[in-house]
């Protein structure tokens, strides 16, 4: 083979791979266009969609649009959201946001949203950095172990009743809500820090109706999971307390962070 | 070379348009993907060191039931148990209380422990129960729990147990008729050093606070009260900061 079909070949080489590069993304350009499909002018030079199609997440109904891409300091805040009076295991309390569809079409929209436990990266408390124990670096490996316990321990549901609490959140599967008419859907979510390993693990034991239960229980149960509720994975109300402690000893001040995706 | 020339200004070409191109169809993408998520946050909650304890028995391990062998009429029967937290200084103060039932006319009382010593103790009114004590570590050996059967005083602040009130059944609460008894704002004392004995260890008071669960099944004249079925003795305890 000469230079000259070594360089011939190559250039192919690239070229096809940029028309497959290119041809992705047009897809994904199209794709897109063709899901936001509103209001579309040509202007000669390309394509320009007016966005129609951004959620917005609103405090109160007809409220203003709270919703940020990314969060900061002077972000405005769910309220309210505690309704005991120290937050610690057996904590718990409610919150409610409206996700708002702009385009006020009237027709049914669906999105998913997901919470995770956040300490306060913006905390003013000087004694406390990042909202977090002096001491504590959130790259360590002790902190992502905290992390994981908070975002365990605290546990959200999308449904309280006499029976208890029902219809968990699974941190790592988003909710799926579906507006019903379009316009504004309003989202409820109850929490509670579980202070007990019974309450998870035993059966019937009353404060998670038992079918959501056993649920959580499996989930938990799993290899890949159970590390992120208890020290070691093992199966004791004393690694559950020891999980609760390095909660306690490494965050002060803590947020939930909802996040809201059009589906 | 001068064809190679030509053919690498054509790729310089080529990859410049295809990188306006790409340019082009990625942004308005990228913002897409972008203006879909959005995100909000509650405001902040104070995290609380969480004020866990557990009730031990005499070899420091974690008891949920006492099983009363050799509980008999007539005589006076303890248990001896401590109150532990699960991490050291996240408790200051706890309550303690015992709660009966009184079917058989049993009396039983809470006293605190004074002292552990590897030795007899000796004085006026010092009581004791013996103990082989085994510790998870291999760390053991016979143990006198020192105690009195009066509660320390109040005022002496050495002695750190803190005040206790007897309380009535809470008006509130949905419980079977029985006894209720409180002990509040027992505390554990500060961390003074590691401890190296067993004796050390069960009189680290920023670790235990040991108790003694004193039974009493009183003789009765007729035999009438004895003739009942049972009774049931809570030992509950829950800790602040």
């Amino acid at each position: 083979m000469t230079r000259r079909n070594v360089i011939k070949s190559f250039i192919g080489v690239l070229l096809s791979a940029c028309l497959a590069v290119f041809a992705m993304l047009c897809a994904m350009n199209v794709f897109g266009w063709f899901s936001m499909s509103h209001d579309v002018t040509g202007n000669g030079m390309g394509i320009q969609s007016k966005d129609y199609r951004v959620l917005d997440i609103l405090k109160i109904v007809d409220g203003p649009n709270i919703g940020v891409e990314v969060a900061t300091k002077d972000m405005d805040k769910l309220e309210d959201v505690m309704q005991s009076e120290k937050f610690i295991p057996s904590a718990f309390g409610k919150f409610t946001f409206y996700v708002h569809d702009s385009s006020s079409s009237g027709e049914q929209y669906s999105f998913i949203y997901s919470i995770s436990v956040k300490n306060n990266e913006f905390c003013d408390d000087e004694n406390f950095p990042n909202g977090l124990h002096p001491g504590v670096n959130t790259g360590s490996e002790d902190f992502i172990k905290a992390e994981q316990y908070i975002n365990s321990h605290i546990m959200f549901f999308e449904k309280k009743d006499e029976n208890g609490y029902s219809e968990w959140i699974c941190p790592d599967k988003p909710t799926r809500c579906t507006s019903e008419t379009g316009g504004t859907k309003e989202v409820t979510v109850y929490w509670i820090w579980m202070d007990q390993y019974e309450q998870i693990f035993e059966e019937n034991s009353g404060l998670i109706q038992e079918d959501t239960r056993k649920e959580i229980a499996e989930y938990y149960s799993k290899e890949e999971n159970i590390e992120k509720l208890l020290v070691n994975g093992e199966k004791s109300s004393e690694v559950y307390n020891v999980a609760d402690t390095v909660i306690g000893m490494t965050y002060k001040y803590v947020c939930f962070e909802i996040k809201v995706t059009r589906d | 070379m001068g064809e190679n020339l030509h053919v690498s200004r054509k790729i310089t070409k080529i990859a410049i348009v295809v990188c306006v191109i790409m340019l082009v169809a990625i942004i308005p993408v990228y913002a897409w993907y972008v203006s879909m998520n959005k995100l909000t946050r509650t405001e902040d909650m104070q995290v609380d060191m969480p004020p866990i304890i557990y009730i031990r028995d005499d070899n420091l391990e974690e008891v949920t039931s006492f099983h009363l062998d050799g509980l008999k009429i007539g005589e006076e029967y303890n248990e001896v148990f401590c109150v532990s937290p699960a991490l050291i200084g996240s408790v200051k103060n706890f309550f303690l209380g015992v709660i009966y039932t009184e079917n058989l006319g049993m009396e039983i009382n809470i006293y605190p422990v004074d002292a552990v010593t590897d030795t007899i103790p000796t004085g006026d009114g010092v009581l004791y129960e013996e103990r082989e004590v085994t510790l998870s570590g291999g760390m053991g050996g016979t143990c006198y729990f020192q105690y009195g059967k009066t509660w320390p005083d109040n005022s002496d602040n050495s002695i750190t147990y803190g005040g206790w009130t007897e309380t009535e059944k809470p008006a509130d609460a949905n419980l079977n008729y029985g006894v209720y008894k409180s002990y509040n704002g027992m505390k554990f004392t500060e961390v003074q050093s590691v401890p190296d004995t067993v004796i050390e260890k069960l009189n680290d008071t920023s670790r235990y606070r040991f108790f003694i669960l004193n039974i009493t099944w009183p003789l009765s004249d007729t035999g009438e009260d004895n003739a009942k079925e049972a009774d049931i003795v809570y030992i509950v305890t829950k800790g602040n900061q």
